[in-house]
């Protein structure tokens, strides 16, 4: 399928451009079906998207069901405990051959004709196959596979087997994503189920807000200084510091140490846990940027995210530090399945571990006090810029805080850490960053399905 | 996937069922009586008092008057499960919500405060509770009560929300002769949550 009016959206990829440089963007981009059609067609499938933790399939036999875009992928750990990524959809008439969110088997058998795969993904049989099927090449029949790989337990999976390897994908988010999860050596495991909500918000929102909104925290969030669970969140604005990785991908992160929050150390563990952290995976460089930045939050381009929080415990006053995995799952230009996962470190006691969990859901999810209002606020550019009004009126979004004059954010580089760094919150030059390799990518894509 | 190809490694045969069998449903399983008909009736009427409080975001406080202070109020993640997974639709340990008595007056005290933007303006909330069934708790002094609901919030002009799920409630005769939410657990109908902002009560 080609997108039916490449010039509209060769025009829209032109003014979005010319905009971006004067720290503006068109609110059409989140709004128009036929963007969101073009993302859909040509984006997505070349990107490398989040689908799971390898913790949620540990043993053989273990599946999942994520999806990938639009559609729908099972992922598997098959009897030699290699990991697969397979199209929800049966080789024969397409009928979906597993209909769980979870589980365990060797097999999935189709419920329309029978066709059956192993759960690697190859053809299997078929009922009174010696008579239905004498020749049928089965090496040809597999379910349709992604490309996968997995970095620091987080399972990534390509639709296009033309793909870059993941690592270069990455390129220097790499180096940040090892900092942030691999704190630990033994890895990272999934609390209970991953939670989903449909939002009526545009993708992108999510994903620029993970990047690099430091601005709205102390602003939409306040209610948490209301009741006591945050304090300062206006003058700590200005010790965020901001990371432009490259490829889209950014991250950002807040040293608590002036926040007035019992921190003991990096990230607010207390110190009975950091203490239990093997950091012998990491760099020199690795470990004093996850004590001096302490990285908060980030986005993986398209849409992956992920967040360090804390919940302090109302009794003890001891910060449960939790880390939320995010996956912002399209579903219209106005709507997005969001996928929230909370993952502790296996090393972490597992009082300590559930205590984090539960407390995270007072600060971030559907549930939670914290995120109600992201997902309130998050709405706007996907219904306006599908309007008139805007169209008519031109309306772009402003993204100029950290322009060259406006405000702080002069270029700071972090020694050993790739990326560009601005030493404050009132930046929003990662989304700026994160806008430009849409546009470029997107304009890729346009241009080759000509 | 056949039934015998799960994890457990145990074949499971699925129960036949008579398609023409019209005859009547089983007896009530033998254990305590019934709970009397007047405490049937004191209990409907407490929750429809409740959920006239619910509805009503500014009456929240005397919602929350009406809960015990051990409460526990939890909402699971669901799951969807093959029909002879034998796995469980709601994992333990798995919520979207954990809270108690002291984190429910945490987040009232929230949305009554100024920045509650998920609130501001109020959803507007109508829930019909219905299919009540009172058993007998732990002792004399609890009821195990179980009700199903369907939930429509509505905000500004944007798209309603429709939440369907089951309470699952101990009530506990206090004292002074008043019932009190000792516990809840809502099953939601839902594997993907129909809105993003959980910031009313079930
Ligand atoms: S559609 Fe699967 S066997 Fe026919
Ligand atoms: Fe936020």
């Amino acid at each position: 399928m080609t997108v039916t009016d490449n010039g509209h959206l060769h025009r829209l990829l032109d003014r979005a451009e010319r905009a971006r440089d004067g720290g503006t963007y068109p609110i059409e981009l989140f709004g128009d079906p036929d963007v969101y059609r073009a993302e859909q067609e040509q984006l997505f499938p070349h990107s490398w998207l989040f689908v799971g933790h390898v913790s949620e399939i540990r043993e053989k036999g273990d599946y999942v069901t994520r999806p990938m875009g639009e559609d729908e992928v099972i992922v598997t750990r098959a009897e030699d405990g290699s990991i697969h990524v397979l199209l929800n959809a049966c080789r024969h008439r397409a009928a979906p051959v597993c209909r769980g969110d979870k589980g365990n088997t060797s097999h999935f058998r189709c419920p329309f004709h029978g066709w059956t795969y192993r759960n690697d993904g190859t053809w299997a049989s078929a009922p009174r196959r010696r008579f239905a099927y004498k020749t049928l090449d089965v090496a040809d029949w597999g379910l349709i596979r992604a490309k996968v790989e997995v970095r620091y337990g987080l399972i990534f999976a390509t639709m296009d087997p033309e793909a870059p390897p993941l690592v270069e994908y990455l390129g220097d988010m790499d180096w940040h994503l090892e900092a942030f999860f691999d704190l630990d050596s033994r890895g990272m495991v999934v609390m209970g189920e991953p939670e989903r909500a449909v939002m009526e918000a545009n993708w992108k929102t999510a994903a620029e807000n993970y990047c690099g909104d430091a601005l709205h925290v102390a602003v939409l969030h306040k209610s948490i200084e209301e009741i006591g669970i945050a304090s300062k969140l206006h003058s700590q604005q200005e010790r965020y510091n901001m990371f432009d990785v490259g490829n889209g991908h950014g991250a950002f992160g807040w040293n608590l140490e002036t926040s007035g929050l019992p921190v003991e150390a990096p990230f607010g563990y207390p110190k009975r846990i950091w203490d239990l952290f093997d950091q012998s995976d990491l760099t020199a460089d690795q470990q004093r940027y996850n004590a001096e930045i302490m990285p908060l939050a980030g986005t993986v381009f398209p849409n992956f995210g992920f967040f360090r929080g804390f919940a302090v415990d109302p009794v003890t006053f001891e910060m449960k530090i939790f880390t939320q995995l995010r996956l912002w799952s399209p579903l219209a230009a106005d709507r997005t399945e969001v996928w929230s996962w909370m993952v502790q470190y296996e090393v972490e006691p597992a009082d300590y571990r559930t205590e984090a969990y539960i407390g995270s859901h007072l600060i971030v999810n559907s549930g939670s006090i914290l995120e109600q209002d992201d997902f309130t606020a998050w709405n706007g550019p996907s219904r306006v810029g599908a309007r008139a009004f805007q169209r008519v009126a031109g309306m772009e979004l402003n993204y100029m805080l950290g322009m060259p004059g406006m405000s702080g954010g002069e270029e700071t580089p972090f020694p050993g850490a790739p990326g560009i760094r601005y030493v404050t919150g009132f930046s929003e030059g990662n989304i700026r960053s994160f806008q430009k390799h849409y546009l470029d990518r997107m304009r890729d894509h346009l241009e080759a399905s000509r | 996937m056949t039934a015998t190809e799960h994890d457990t490694g145990q074949p499971i045969t699925p129960p036949v069922v008579d398609p023409v069998d019209v005859s009547p449903a089983e007896e009530p399983p033998a254990g305590p009586p019934p709970v009397d008909p007047l405490t049937q009736l004191e209990i409907r009427t407490w929750l429809d008092v409740e959920s006239m409080l619910l509805d009503d975001t500014r009456r929240l406080w005397e919602w929350h008057a009406l809960l015990n202070q051990d409460m526990t109020y939890t909402v699971p993640v669901r799951v969807t499960r093959e029909r002879w997974s034998n796995l469980p639709d709601f994992p333990e340990g798995a919520v979207h919500q954990a809270d108690n008595w002291f984190t429910l007056r945490m987040r009232i005290q929230r949305l009554f405060g100024e920045h509650a933007w998920a609130e501001d303006p109020p959803s507007l909330l109508r829930r019909v509770v219905s299919g009540v069934v009172v058993t007998p708790g732990e002792d004399e002094a609890h009821y195990a009560v179980r009700s199903a609901f369907i939930l429509h919030r509505s905000r500004q002009r944007f798209s309603p929300e429709l939440w369907a799920g089951q309470r699952f409630d101990v009530l506990r005769r206090e004292d002074d002769g008043s019932l009190k939410l000792a516990k809840r657990v809502v099953h939601l109908d839902h594997v993907s949550l129909p809105g993003a902002s959980l910031s009313f009560f079930f």
